[in-house]
């Protein structure tokens, strides 16, 4: 009969605790990767969404027809979150009929001239998940469902109606999701 | 056709509503403010301010203003517009956001009114960026949109931006730094008839289109 030393037996004591430890860390770590995986296709699939690389249905209030997706990306009215370096926050007011025309063209100028010509609000997170007044309403914030049903009717969080030429958009919960992700982000 | 009626200046007495005009001509107007969904409109309707929509009454002619249009060549407004009943809208080619969706919309006028060939209507896109636009930003804004040769674009000078879009704001001026996405109808003799809502739908254009110029060939 052999005996083990003390050393021996307390390591063999702490060995399928540590190796249990281990495992939960590994699916711990493992789910944390696949969560980061599809927040990362989420964003994506956001940023698709915002800047027209991937079409949306909408149309104007009251119009029996689609306008063509490229009319209607949101990309091409409001900026996302970072601002540009030297560019001041705007209003969360939007211009009725917002252009400004201001000499070259922005389509030909790219994405600094688009900016500055945009007519819609900052789509940032402090101005959606703040109470901030919107188009002379009391002050009101979004939350996923206020955000995606302004996008369906064109209602904001206090019950204002956006100006017309915001378009209404046929978006259904996934693609509202993504887009809600890329807009409050960090 | 009534004779050409001067423009009335700016806070003048309005006559009322198709007053001077034959029975079935102020029945054709009326026609259009319906068909416009502006039944309401039958009252006199000044049509001045911003955001107002319906008949022009009494018809407008425009300022005299002069135009560089998208093939390099130059003309005046009312040359442009005489002879043939026009949708105008403004518009310049910088624009990405509603500017967009005019030119959509009037591609969607264009391909509805294209089976009924109507060789006296046309399309007249006016930059408000007098700086910016010049006749190859235009030709490639035709070319954005498929225009045909019925669908023309011209920008006047920058004084004239002004002039132009003061007047068809009527007594309050359009913003400095912003523009209409209203749609003006002209009869062919180059009177401002009618105004159309922001951003009209294009089945709307095209319709009062149609019955404008049925209403002027007659």
């Amino acid at each position: 009969m052999t005996s083990h030393p003390a050393p021996t037996r307390a390591r063999a004591r702490w060995r399928r605790p540590a190796l249990l430890a281990l495992a939960l860390l590994g699916v711990g770590i493992g789910l944390a990767a696949v969560r980061a995986v599809a927040d990362a296709r989420l964003l994506a699939a956001g940023e698709s969404l915002f800047d027209g690389r991937a079409p949306l249905v909408a149309r104007i209030g009251g119009h029996v027809d689609p306008l063509p997706p490229a009319v209607v990306a949101c990309a091409n009215c409001h900026r996302p979150a970072p601002q540009p370096v030297g560019v001041a926050l705007s209003t969360d007011r939007p211009q009725e009929g917002g252009n400004r025309p201001a000499g070259p063209a922005v389509t030909e100028g790219g994405p600094a001239r688009a900016a500055l010509a945009s007519p819609g609000p900052v789509l940032h997170r402090d101005l959606l998940l703040e109470p901030v007044p919107r188009r002379g309403g009391p002050p009101s914030r979004f939350d996923r469902e206020a955000f995606c049903r302004l996008l369906q009717s064109g209602e904001d969080p206090a019950g204002v109606l956006l100006p017309r030429a915001m378009p209404r958009y046929d978006i259904g919960s996934a693609a509202c999701d993504a887009l809600w992700r890329y807009v409050t982000r960090s | 056709m009534s004779p050409a009626t001067p423009s009335a200046p700016a806070g003048g007495h309005h006559p009322a509503p198709g007053a001077g005009l034959p029975d079935r001509r102020r029945r054709g107007l009326l026609r259009l403010a319906v068909a416009a969904g502006a039944a309401p409109l039958a009252a006199p309707l000044p049509a001045r301010a911003l955001g107002q929509h319906g008949r022009i009454e009494p018809p407008q002619l425009p300022p005299a203003v002069a135009l560089l249009r998208d093939d390099g060549s130059r003309t005046t407004l009312a040359r442009q517009l005489e002879g043939r009943v026009t949708a105008l809208h403004f518009m310049f080619t910088g624009c990405v956001s509603t500017c967009p969706i005019q030119g959509a919309v009037f591609a969607r006028v264009q391909e509805t009114l294209a089976s009924r060939r109507l060789a006296r209507v046309q399309l007249l896109s006016i930059s408000v960026d007098a700086l910016g636009d010049d006749p190859g930003t235009l030709a490639r804004w035709r070319e954005r949109h498929s225009a045909g040769p019925a669908w023309r674009a011209a920008v006047p000078t920058r004084t004239d931006v002004d002039r132009l879009t003061r007047w068809a704001g009527g007594v309050q001026p359009f913003a400095a730094d912003t523009h209409a996405t209203q749609v003006l109808l002209f009869d062919d003799r180059a009177r401002f008839v009618f105004r159309t809502t922001d951003l009209p739908d294009p089945a709307d254009v095209a319709r009062l289109l149609v019955e404008l110029e049925a209403l002027t060939r007659g």
